[in-house]
């Protein structure tokens, strides 16, 4: 026994064929179903693409330098004279020179 | 980091301080504090007048006796107090040693102890002012002429001389501090901020009268107040006046002054308790420096942009 399918819509209701329809020209069908896949898609593409950064972009963004500190004294190392100053990984962070508080003068002149 | 080291040199105590943030430089730095106690050593070892050995007593135990060839740093501080005395007119002279010992400072203060009383006769006094033109030196050879009657004493300026040299040197391991009994000077701040420095208070010496925030320069005092003793009944101090032989006796009790250096600092104080305050103000201001000044009857005379507060670096010298 041969049996058919015949191509329906969405609510039920068999599909329309064109007159004088080709074995061709039977698979629209399909070509519809892909083309529509294919149009889902790059539209669900642009709109990820709206919302994200261009991979061009987060490229050419250069990563900030990590701050070890608020006041970090390496600020003062001139870049032209020293090399960049090497960060250290987690948990072996050396310690970094405290800025002194004077609360009382460091010496004083006097007689001699 | 702020690194410190203190020792004793030239008969009082030594402090430098260097401030830098590159923990790469801690040995060097430590290397160079310690080259720095070597250097006042080594300048006390020549040119001390209480070191027999010394450079500068082997000029004056041979004056009289023709020219004699010095050491290079000897030649280095003799010209500078030459050059002293001929811009103070000859109010600041190196030549007054003979007038000290007249008057009893013949050992180290350390030696003698601080407001010795002695029962010797007093002694007449010998006026050297213009001396220092007497004194004949040889560029060529290095050598210096000493008049027989003439000895040098260059205490103060090459104390002076020593700080400034220890601070240039030490300047490319970062900011610097040199003290040396009161002789200071700074090159470089703490990352931004200024060097606090006190002011002794010249009547209560435990505390201080003055607060200076030193971004630049050097600080020097003289005081007729530290090294006195009596002599019969008279009160003596190691500061000599060249134009009378003796003791400094002027209205003045202390000068602070604030110049681009410390060798500078240390002759303009002198000569300014030397002058008093009128001859002393004009001194300072003829030559863009500022001052301190404590009369005798505790008033104090503020000369030029003389920095209570914060130092801030005027025209006459370069901050850099």
């Amino acid at each position: 026994m041969r049996t058919t399918t015949t191509p329906r819509s969405a609510n039920g209701a068999p599909v329309q064929r064109p007159p004088g329809g080709s074995a061709a020209s039977g698979q629209w069908w399909k070509a519809w179903v892909l083309l529509t896949s294919l149009g889902a898609t790059v539209l669900g593409w642009m709109a990820l693409s709206m919302a994200e950064p261009a991979v061009e972009s987060a490229v050419a963004v250069p990563a900030p330098t990590p701050r070890l500190t608020q006041d970090s004294p390496v600020r003062q190392v001139s870049g032209l004279e020293q090399p960049r100053p090497r960060l250290p990984s987690a948990g072996t962070l050396p310690a970094m020179p405290q800025k002194p508080v004077f609360r009382a003068p460091v010496t004083r002149t006097r007689r001699s | 980091m702020l690194y410190e080291h203190h020792f004793r040199a030239m008969n009082t105590g030594v402090g430098v301080w260097v401030w830098s943030t590159d923990p790469e430089r801690r040995s060097r730095i430590r290397a160079g504090t310690r080259w720095a106690e070597d250097f006042f050593a080594d300048v006390e070892a020549q040119l001390s007048r209480f070191r027999s050995t010394s450079a500068l007593s082997q000029l004056n135990r041979a004056a009289g006796r023709g020219p004699q060839v010095v050491s290079p740093m000897l030649w280095t501080v003799l010209v500078a107090a030459l050059d002293a005395a001929h811009e103070s007119g000859g109010i600041y002279d190196a030549t007054v040693l003979h007038s000290l010992e007249r008057a009893g400072y013949d050992r180290s203060f350390e030696a003698i102890g601080a407001s010795v009383e002695t029962e010797e006769p007093d002694v007449p006094s010998v006026r050297t002012v213009g001396s220092w033109r007497r004194i004949r030196m040889d560029d060529g050879a290095r050598s210096v002429d000493l008049p027989g009657d003439l000895a040098l004493d260059l205490g103060g300026i090459a104390k002076g001389w020593t700080v400034d040299h220890v601070a240039l040197a030490l300047a490319p391991l970062g900011a610097v501090l040199v003290d040396a009994g009161g002789d200071l000077r700074v090159l470089g701040t703490v990352d931004g901020e200024p060097w606090p420095i006190g002011v002794q208070d010249p009547f209560k010496p435990e505390r201080d009268r003055a607060f200076v925030r030193l971004r630049c320069g050097a600080l020097a005092t003289s005081s007729i107040g530290g090294r006195r003793w009596q002599r019969g009944d008279r009160t003596l101090h190691h500061l000599i006046d060249p134009r009378t032989g003796t003791s400094v006796d002027s209205n003045l009790h202390s000068v602070t002054v604030h110049a681009s250096d410390a060798m500078t600092a240390d002759v303009a104080a002198k000569v300014v308790l030397v002058l008093g305050s009128e001859a002393g103000t004009a001194y300072v201001v003829q030559r863009g420096l500022s001052a301190l000044l404590t009369s005798t009857d505790g008033h104090e005379i503020v000369v030029g942009d003389f920095p209570h507060q914060e130092v801030v670096p005027n025209a006459s010298f370069h901050c850099a």
